[in-house]
């Protein structure tokens, strides 16, 4: 009863919202967006654009909100499919999202880093031990992120199913605290939470994560029906400004 | 005689605020029940399966209600002698100047936030026990500490109360007829008070089995039932914290409706306790 009445409520809040504000711009969509497109929300309304609405729901739900209209622009964490660009959607990257697989500072494979393969290999669970990749004996611990999370989507579409016996983090943060505490951990991160320190960046196929070849990106996108008119294409000018970029890279993207 | 009708009036009124305040607590329980229940009863047949992987639609709980239930033994297994071996001491033992620091240090654990266990236990106790034990930190043995931890300052108090509550001449009796302090504990204290000791026991265990935020923090939550102590355990209440927030159509109902199998688990506990402690 409680949710229902909160929903009801939020969507009186929401459709009495549209009316007062004609000229607000709605973003709904990947859960990974969410949070850099709410600092940029924030900054456009600084620098004087009107207020941007960003809600969550997933890339797919976002596609949707665009193409029913509830929705000025959709968020996304991966690509459009074809069918989707037919249907007259167009994809602006804002930044690309690098995520990072992080070891303890004291795993001697921290300095060589790791190939794409035997990544797979370990979050599979099919390598258990670190003397096989050699490194120190010792058994591999794995770090995930919990089920609906958009960082384990990616890790799952760039590198492969993890192993139901990984151990279970619900946020970055906790992936960090776990991986900084053990030698024999490793666990993926984006790469604003790899660089706070306490963990080592692994290079994976020879490219250090945020080098040019990194392979576990991925693109950022704001989505329109067609070229964005009017505040959309405002806000994504704006997003191209110096101090966009600027929150970009400290939200850990990489300025597209 | 309008001073009489004028009382009367009153401890009418007090009356009708009393039993609203009762029938408010018991229809927000009522409610809560209903609620959980109905939003989870779609997904009610799937929970016993031995697989939880909502991104395959599999969503068995066997293995969180394993781990819901080593952590909480554990946790007693720890709390419940230390918390009446606490008891004992403030009642019996300790001077009553040395009680009066002891009581309020004991009676303030309770009053630290869960999430600070959570943290303590993440960045001491299980960096520990992986390097003291092996395996991965994250574990039972984890979270049945930070557990008995936080259940020891209830399960303490309330053991105290009813130790207190046992007549002086109980004691005096036993002592009279030579009795050593050990004796009179074991076969006088104890199984007089022991109504009030599984009172004791049976409110640490349900703060055990619904405490969430400390548990989840460093038990690693795999949703595989553990082989030993030092194996992570996913607990009920930390599953439907984890995925609640993306949760939607059948995964969420099954999210409710473990939260349903908790309230019963729960009620079915404390049925169980009140029925051995009478």
């Amino acid at each position: 009863m409680p949710m229902r009445v909160l929903a009801f409520l939020t969507l009186l809040l929401l459709l009495t919202g549209c009316g007062s504000t004609p000229s607000g711009l709605r973003i709904a969509g990947s859960t990974s967006v969410q949070p850099v497109a709410e600092r940029l929300a924030e900054g456009y309304r600084r620098a004087g654009g009107s207020r941007v609405i960003v809600q969550g729901g997933g890339s797919t739900a976002g596609v949707q909100a665009v193409l029913s209209g509830i929705a000025a622009m959709g968020a996304i964490s991966r690509s459009l499919t074809p069918e989707e660009s037919e249907q007259g959607l167009v994809s602006h990257t804002i930044g690309y999202d690098v995520l990072t697989v992080v070891v303890h500072p004291e795993n001697p494979l921290a300095q060589r880093g790791l190939t794409l393969a035997e990544l797979r290999a370990i979050f599979r669970g099919d390598v258990t031990d670190w003397v096989q990749l050699g490194g120190r004996p010792g058994p591999i611990h794995l770090v995930t992120r919990e089920a609906g999370s958009g960082s384990r989507e990616a890790f799952r579409s760039l590198v492969g199913p993890v192993s139901p016996r990984a151990i279970v983090q619900n946020s970055a943060g906790g992936i960090r605290a776990a991986v900084m505490g053990n030698p024999q951990a490793i666990g993926y991160v984006s790469l604003g939470v790899a660089r706070m320190g306490g963990v080592a960046a692994l290079a994976v196929d020879g490219h250090r994560p945020g080098e040019v070849g990194y392979p576990l990106v991925r693109p950022l996108s704001l989505v329109t029906l067609g070229q964005p008119r009017g505040e959309a294409a405002a806000f994504l000018r704006y997003i191209r400004s110096p101090e966009a970029r600027q929150v970009l890279a400290e939200e850990g993207l990489v300025p597209g | 005689m309008t001073d009489l009708w004028g009382r009367l009036r009153r401890e009418a009124a007090v009356r009708a605020v009393l039993l609203l305040c009762a029938l408010g607590a018991s229809a927000a329980v009522l409610l809560i029940a209903f609620f959980v229940v109905a939003e989870g009863w779609p997904a009610l047949g799937a929970l016993p399966g031995a697989r939880w992987d909502p991104e395959e639609g599999h969503f068995g709980v066997q293995a969180m209600v394993w781990g819901s239930l080593a952590v909480t033994g554990g946790a007693l297994l720890l709390a419940v002698p230390a918390g009446v071996g606490m008891a004992l001491f403030l009642t019996e033992v300790a001077p009553p100047s040395l009680a009066l620091v002891v009581r309020p240090l004991l009676q303030s654990l309770a009053g630290v936030p869960s999430v600070v266990y959570g943290f303590v236990g993440l960045q001491v106790l299980v960096p520990a026990i992986r390097r003291a034990l092996g395996g991965p930190g994250f574990s039972v043995l984890a979270g049945a500490c930070v557990l008995a931890v936080m259940i020891l300052p209830t399960i303490a108090a309330i053991a105290e109360d009813a130790l207190r509550a046992v007549p002086v001449a109980y004691r005096e009796g036993a002592v009279a007829l030579g009795a050593t302090q050990w004796q009179v504990v074991r076969r006088i204290l104890l199984p007089a008070a022991r109504s009030g000791l599984i009172t004791a026991v049976v409110l640490g265990l349900g703060r055990a089995l619904g405490e969430t935020m400390a548990v989840m923090m460093v038990t690693g939550n795999v949703a595989a039932p553990p082989g030993s102590i030092l194996d992570p355990v996913r607990t009920l209440t930390g599953n439907i914290a984890m995925e609640m927030g993306y949760a939607v159509g059948r995964h969420r109902e099954a999210l409710f409706a473990s939260g349903a199998l908790l309230l019963a688990m729960v009620m079915a506990l404390n049925a169980a306790a009140r029925r051995v402690g009478r």
